[in-house]
């Protein structure tokens, strides 16, 4: 956190002496469980000068930015900044030392005002009185030094997201000497304004500070950067370059790993069943309005045919999401036409689809997958509840024979559980998937799957992959979401990239990673 | 279900909460607590009479309340029982006034008619909610007010007793012969009801696939949502189920121990069982209890100012320190279960994975 005071540089360093580098990290590993999100990077960043981060989902660049603001505590490695070692987690230290971050989402309290907001920001006694006035003329002109245009007695939920990205900027700018981390600044940005935010970037690092941003999109990196490097699986990949001396196929080759048919061809081959395009699953030019922070669809066409599975990539966030909950009837599209089995379908409701087959496994299993609360028995049989009556003309369900089922199920699929009366949401994230499986699987017809190994471990994913293996046997379409472009790489029989709402290229065996890290990033060939 | 009666017992505590605090207030200001607990006991059990009022008390607060527990176990605030009890009533009394027929014909019908125009006025800010998004709270609460000005409009207009007026109108007193019970008595059939309302109430929940979809619904929308449950039908039941209870809460009002509906000083039943259903942790078994409980206090209230000199207000302090204490944790409860929207399209794009750390 800067102090209001202008100009005040802050810890040893000194702008004569011989650069000790703005960041020098080395040996950093952070593991989550079983996943290794950071491994051995050792990174040494040059003082002065936008330096650009980038490679896919999970690659290790949000946690390796939070290990160097102090914010994640790594395994092992060590953090300097300016020459000086920081210990490692210690955001008030790699702060002090000059380090700040700016997340990807905003971190301004929404309900406060601008000047409360950036007030919380600043360390003050332990009591911390504060005089609104005085508040709001010290961060007024804070940010008018800084050229935000903003009244900073307006609420922070009140702005728009490029004001709000801004205020984030200025505030966690470290003066003259200090290292700025940004994590995706652009993703949150309509693509007009992207261009205002690498202005205020350009200035940021012409007064002095260091600056390390986290891109998806190449064109990005070229526009901004001076150096560029990747990561990827956790690794560093490309140390930091001159971006002159990279062009973007070699750097996209970097981002999805070499086109090596040997190293993906690791699992099962594409499946023999498969007949591409007859259409089971159908999705014409839809165009529909995004949800949240997606992207809004624009065109999209898409078929999975029988026994088919169909991998949509792209980074999150260009339409995926909306593209499924179109798919699922949870969202109606503006234009467009959805067929499944020759049937249109555009207009049926959830429940409608389900009847016809249709199943599907949400994005994210604790919200849209199951009610914790409830018992394993109902959160696997509620939704067909119909199917228990005992009598035509009773409205009873049999209760024992929708446990019988539900443990049928679990069994079938591998749920470890102690008592079917047991809270869902007491199962583990791996168990937890296995249950939807369960009941989503056995009686589709087609099947949409978002993210469906996410968060698990290897024998989760291995177990969620043979299930929907299995299902191809009975010549079932399969449209699979997911961000970990590898397990696309191996188990799709087609795969089509999304970027920005659109659908930006179709491949099929064998793929050339370079031609997908094009279609997802946006590179020029 | 299961852990019902334990979470009945941990609301519960607040009540307890609010005796002790009261007495506390009661010895400070120079009553004998002693006097006040024993008047309690006999008010409730032990006295003459003090059985049937309990009961009296209790039935239409566990009818009342186990609607209300349907509509928050899906998860739908519908506070305006109190309008559709008081309709419910007035149309029963309507019925046993103006139709000559057998007493049972009367009371069958009354009672029917009673349900149906609860249900009807209960279903009005479902599908208010259901089809507009129109917030329930609000929709249910004002609702309440619209009843109120129709009981007062039927009590001096239309129904008038002559003999009352203003604040106090009221209808005239059905034929003593449609009472199933008078004040201090007991009347099996409306026990008999009662209980039978309990037990399908029971089974609804717990043995339908409306039941399993109202809990479904409540727990997680969104999750209920993408399994394709018919939301819009499950919620607009529990406000028919709601209002039809309220509705024949009235009519056993009428029908019992009420005999007639009063325009001003009635008791506020239907938010009395609001409560109920709160402390009840909107289980069924729960819901009765506290139903029972909130039943005796109430025959207290209009007991012990009789025998000690206890004035009415100390007792309305109970009531209230009791409420208060029971909204603090309602307030809880209301924000736990409000949030996962189900509105369409405003899932939050952020992931809250379990085991794996945020990975970029």
């Amino acid at each position: 956190m800067p102090p209001p005071d202008p100009g005040r540089v802050r810890g040893d360093w000194a702008p004569d002496g011989p650069d000790p580098g703005a960041v020098r990290c080395s040996g950093i590993t952070v593991r989550f469980g079983s996943l290794t999100a950071v491994a051995e990077v050792s990174l040494d960043l040059r003082s002065g000068g936008i330096h650009a981060l980038v490679g896919q989902n999970g690659a290790g660049k949000t946690t390796l930015a939070r290990v160097l603001s102090g914010l994640q505590y790594p395994d092992s490695g060590t953090v300097e900044i300016r020459g000086v070692e920081i210990a490692p987690g210690d955001h008030r230290a790699a702060r002090d030392a000059g380090v700040d971050m700016v997340h990807q989402h905003a971190s301004l309290v929404p309900d406060l005002t601008v000047a409360e907001a950036l007030e919380l920001w600043t360390p003050r006694g332990p009591i911390g009185g504060y005089r609104r006035q005085s508040v709001e003329q010290r961060w007024g002109e804070y940010l008018e030094r800084r050229e935000v245009a903003v009244d900073v007695r307006q609420r922070v939920r009140d702005l728009p997201v490029e004001t709000v990205q801004s205020i984030e900027i200025a505030r966690s700018d470290p003066g003259p000497g200090g290292v700025l981390l940004l994590d995706e600044p652009t993703s949150v940005l309509a693509p007009n304004r992207v261009a205002l935010l690498f202005e205020r970037l350009r200035a940021t690092s012409d007064g002095g500070v260091t600056v390390l941003v986290v891109l998806h999109k190449l064109a990005e990196v070229r526009e901004i950067a001076d150096s560029v490097a990747v990561m990827r699986q956790g690794r560093l990949v490309l140390a930091p370059t001159p971006i002159g001396s990279v062009d973007d196929a070699r750097l996209s080759e970097l981002i999805v790993g070499a086109d090596d048919l040997s190293e993906a061809g690791g699992g099962a081959p594409p499946a023999v069943l498969a007949s591409p395009g007859d259409d089971s699953l159908r999705a014409d030019a839809l165009r529909a309005p995004g949800g949240g922070s997606d992207a809004p669809l624009r065109d999209v066409t898409v078929t999975v045919g029988a026994g088919e599975i169909v991998g949509v990539a792209g980074v999150e966030g260009n339409g995926q999401r909306t593209l499924v909950e179109v798919l699922a009837g949870l969202r109606q599209p503006a234009a467009g036409t959805v067929t499944m089995f020759g049937a249109d379908i555009t207009v049926a409701t959830t429940r409608q689809r389900r009847a016809a087959g249709l199943r599907m496994v949400p994005f994210d299993r604790n919200v849209q997958g199951i009610s914790p609360e409830l018992s394993l028995w109902e959160n696997v049989t509620s939704w067909e509840a119909g199917r228990y009556r005992r009598r035509r003309w009773l409205p009873l369900i049999a209760v024992q024979a929708m446990r019988r089922e539900a443990r049928e199920r679990l069994g079938r699929f591998g749920v470890a559980y102690s008592d079917i009366e047991q809270p869902c949401g007491s199962l583990s994230g791996g168990n937890m998937q296995r249950l939807i499986l369960a009941r989503e699987i056995p009686d589709a017809s087609v099947l949409i799957a978002a993210h469906p190994t996410r968060g698990l471990d290897i024998g989760g994913t291995r177990a969620v992959w043979q299930s929907l293996r299995d299902l191809l046997a009975r010549r079932v379409p399969i449209l699979v979401v997911s961000s970990d472009l590898e397990e696309l790489l191996t188990h799709s029989d087609r795969i089509i990239v999304m970027r920005g709402g659109r659908v930006t290229g179709e491949f099929t065996p064998p793929f050339q990673r370079s031609d997908l890290g094009r279609a997802m990033t946006g590179a020029s060939l | 279900m299961k852990s019902s009666l334990w979470r009945t017992f941990v609301r519960i505590l607040p009540v307890a909460g609010a005796f002790g605090l009261a007495f506390a207030l009661f010895a400070a200001t120079g009553f004998s607590v002693g006097d006040v607990a024993s008047g309690i006991v006999e008010g409730s059990v032990t006295g003459p009479g003090a059985i049937a009022n309990t009961v009296r008390w209790s039935v239409p607060l566990v009818l009342i309340g186990l609607g209300i527990a349907v509509s928050l176990r899906a998860g739908e605030f519908n506070i305006g029982a109190q309008g559709q009890m008081l309709l419910g009533s007035l149309v029963a009394v309507w019925v046993a006034l103006e139709w000559e027929a057998p007493v049972y014909a009367v009371i069958l019908v009354g009672t029917v008619a009673a349900v149906a125009v609860g249900a009807l006025w209960s279903a009005l800010a479902g599908v208010l909610k259901v089809r507009l998004g129109a917030d329930e709270v609000i929709t249910t609460l004002m609702l309440n007010f619209v009843a109120l000005q129709i009981i007062h409009w039927a009590a001096t207009e239309p129904l008038r007793d002559p003999g009352t007026s203003g604040d106090s109108a009221s209808t005239p007193r059905i034929d003593p012969a449609l009472r199933l019970q008078r004040s201090g008595e007991v009347s099996l059939e409306i026990i008999l009801v009662t209980c039978g309302v309990i037990l399908v109430v029971w089974v609804l929940l717990e043995r339908t696939r409306l039941g399993l979809h109202i809990r479904y619904t409540g727990t997680n929308p969104e999750a209920a949502r993408w399994q394709g449950l018919a939301m819009g039908r499950v919620r607009l039941s529990t406000y028919l189920i709601a209002g039809a209870l309220a509705g024949l809460a009235g009519a056993t009002e009428t029908f019992g121990p009420a005999g007639r509906v009063v325009t001003g000083s009635t008791p506020t039943l239907g938010f009395s069982a609001l409560v109920v259903a709160t402390v009840g942790a909107f289980g069924v078994s729960g819901t009765v209890l506290a139903g029972i409980f909130f039943g005796g206090l109430q025959a207290v209230i209009l007991y012990l100012p009789i025998v000690s000199n206890l004035p009415t207000s100390g007792l309305r302090i109970v009531e209230g320190l009791v409420a208060m204490l029971i909204t603090a944790q309602l307030a809880v409860l209301i924000r736990r279960r409000r949030r996962p929207t189900g509105a369409a399209g405003e899932a939050p794009s952020i992931t809250r994975d379990a085991g794996a750390g945020r990975v970029e």
